[in-house]
């Protein structure tokens, strides 16, 4: 028996006393699985281009998001991703997509489409935009199990101008699972 | 890793429901069940646990004792009607696989096996389960099931006598007893049965465990008895019984300890978020090694004054049986292996298990077409308290009954019959929880009698 089994073995326990016919329910605070290293904030600082504009990425390195094991073979009826951030530019103008992604594998992450893409409309200068965006996806498969990677992109859209600089800071990440117990 | 999971939270539940089951017993009497389970004739477990029965003659005035009782499974019909026989192996409410599995809703059928018509069904709880999770946090909402994870010690077991057979002479009777005591239990140390029950958050560096244990021994007893009537005739009498057994034990196993998991720094960081936490002692002595020896009796005494009739047994008195070649394991957790291993701790040494001392009290009165009883029975794990009477005008008997059982929980039955002749046709209701449900459940049994 694995040592992260023995966690899941008594929530297993737990859902199989309680559930009978019912659901399990993952409410999971995953903004605090990234807190602690810091990954919350995404800090950017992209010289402007001399004429136009340019699109850069900045991304957390995927972090891992423990959840309880044994459900892995227990169907996904829906989730329900609630994200908020705060855009706080500093300097320059653009524009910021905020995204978040999910996947089973650490290597696949940003390989796969967002599940959140908020979106902070131009911005200039010093300036706070607060992003607010909810999804809700039905039977997907990314979910029923106890690893999940989660990343964090800000892809930037520089004018031309001075750098586009300042940081993008996630003050919730929250992510509701609903399970059809399939315990075998 | 999977299976093991699986069976985890299977044997939690299998165990913490079983539990339930014994605490009234399969009956399939629905005469008994109409009196709430109490038997008033002079047989089952009066002559079982009351050595003295043994020679008292049936009760007359009440239409005798039956000589067979057959249950009519209605419960049966109704069960494969809703689940066909030969769809049995793919039916959505077994199959794990199928979205209508429902494993306490197996578990429940388990405990309570389907022979007699459900009248009220104790409902199968339904309810979402909720996890709550952070980096640092688990909570686990089992909503109005968590009702259901027991607070105390749960158990199961008992002693068996299957097997009795012996020649009397005189009221001595020589006889060879066969003899299987079980035992399983466990309780839930204080930190997960608040995780699970009162939905407490994980807490760091703690320790999460359930204390069990389980005993299993058998084996036959040589015995001598001795029962009969000292005083009296028999309208009133004064009877008496004792056994002497000399038991002989075959194999035993036993295993105590308790398992777990300790909590780390941070509820789900890192590789390891928790770790495995086992102590535990197995002892055995295995079938072929010397047996187990030891020296246990039994007595009763009955009393019958025309109308009133009184008895106490008592059985297994002093019942130590003695293993000369017993070996003891100590059953660990490694932590850099991440496995369990056993260790010898000492082998071919001294050992002793107690049987289990069991009793029954039991008084009856008969008035004219009524008779009412009360007996108080513990067969090795908890009393049992039952008390109730018959009613009969003509061809009708109309019965009702009350009982405590081990579990200390009033359960109700009522019920009647017809007699014809050398038949009679019985019908019984008991509400019982014996589901792993917060709510009552109502059998209808019925039965026919011949006398």
């Amino acid at each position: 028996m694995t040592k992260v089994a023995m966690l899941g073995a008594v929530c297993l326990g737990a859902a199989l006393a309680g559930c009978g016919e019912g659901r399990v329910i993952l409410n999971v605070d995953v903004l605090s699985f990234i807190k602690p290293s810091g990954r919350d904030t995404l800090r950017y600082d992209v010289p402007g281009p001399p004429i136009g504009s340019v699109t850069v990425d900045s991304s957390m390195t995927p972090i891992k998001i423990g959840l309880p094991s044994g459900l892995s073979k227990s169907s996904v009826v829906s989730d329900t991703l609630s994200v908020a951030a705060l855009l706080e530019n500093a300097t320059g103008s653009g524009d910021v997509q905020y995204r978040i992604y999910f996947a089973k594998d650490s290597a696949q992450v940003y390989n796969t489409t967002p599940y959140i893409d908020a979106s902070s409309g131009p911005v200039s200068g010093t300036t706070t935009v607060p992003l607010v965006s909810t999804a809700v996806t039905l039977g997907d498969t990314v979910f029923n199990t106890n690893e999940l990677w989660m990343g964090m992109r800000a892809r930037l859209t520089v004018n031309a101008g001075p750098n586009l600089s300042g940081r993008v800071r996630a003050t919730e990440i929250r992510l509701a699972i609903i399970l059809q117990d399939e315990v075998f | 890793m999977r299976t093991s999971v699986v069976g985890f939270g299977l044997a939690a539940l299998a165990v913490s429901g079983a539990g339930v089951a014994p605490a009234q017993g399969l009956l399939t009497d629905a005469r008994r069940i109409g009196m709430g389970g109490l038997a008033l004739d002079r047989s089952g477990s009066l002559r079982r646990y009351n050595a003295a029965y043994r020679v008292v003659p049936p009760r007359t005035g009440q239409g005798g004792q039956p000589k067979i009782t057959i249950p009519i499974p209605l419960g049966l019909i109704q069960f494969f009607k809703d689940h066909p026989i030969s769809q049995l192996g793919s039916d959505p409410t077994f199959d794990p696989k199928s979205p209508q599995f429902n494993p306490v809703e197996l578990l429940n059928t388990v405990m309570n096996p389907p022979l007699f018509y459900e009248v009220k069904k104790a409902p199968t709880p339904t309810n979402d389960v909720i996890f709550t999770v952070g980096i640092d946090s688990l909570v686990v909402d089992l909503g109005a099931a968590s009702k259901l994870v027991p607070e105390d010690r749960f158990g199961i077991g008992g002693l068996s006598r299957p097997l009795d057979p012996g020649a009397e002479i005189k009221g001595v009777r020589v006889s060879v007893t066969g003899w299987l005591h079980n035992e399983v239990g466990f309780q839930l140390g204080d930190t997960l049965l608040a995780f699970l029950r009162d939905a407490q958050p994980a807490q760091n560096n703690t320790t999460y465990n359930l204390l069990g244990d389980a005993l299993l021994q058998g084996g036959f007893a040589p015995t001598v008895g001795y029962a009969g009537r000292i005083v009296g005739d028999s309208a009133t009498g004064l009877y008496v019984g004792a056994a002497l057994h000399y038991y002989l034990g075959a194999a035993y196993a036993r295993v105590t300890g308790d398992g777990g998991f300790i909590t780390g720094d941070t509820i789900f960081a890192g590789p390891n978020p928790v770790t495995p936490d086992v102590h535990a002692l197995t002892q055995y002595s295995k079938a072929g090694n010397s047996p187990g020896r030891g020296v246990g009796g039994d007595v009763g005494i009955a009393f019958v004054s025309g109308p009133i009739e009184l008895g106490v047994g008592v059985n297994d008195i002093g019942a130590t049986l003695t293993w000369s070649d017993t070996r003891r394991d100590s059953l660990l957790y490694d932590a850099l292996g991440d496995s369990l291993y056993t260790v010898l701790d000492t082998n071919h040494v001294q050992t002793k298990t107690k049987l289990p001392v069991s009793y029954v009290a039991n008084i009856a009165y008969t008035v004219g077409n009524t008779t009412l009883g009360a007996n108080v029975l513990d067969a090795g794990r908890g009393s049992s308290v039952h008390v109730g009477g018959e009613q009969r005008i003509g061809v009708v008997v109309l019965r009702g009954g009350i009982a405590r059982d081990q579990r200390k929980r009033i359960e109700f039955g009522w019920g009647g019959g017809l007699r014809f002749g050398p038949l009679s046709l019985d019908v019984g209701f008991w509400t019982h929880t014996r589901s792993l449900s917060n709510e009552r459940g109502i059998t209808m049994a019925t039965s026919v009698s011949v006398y």
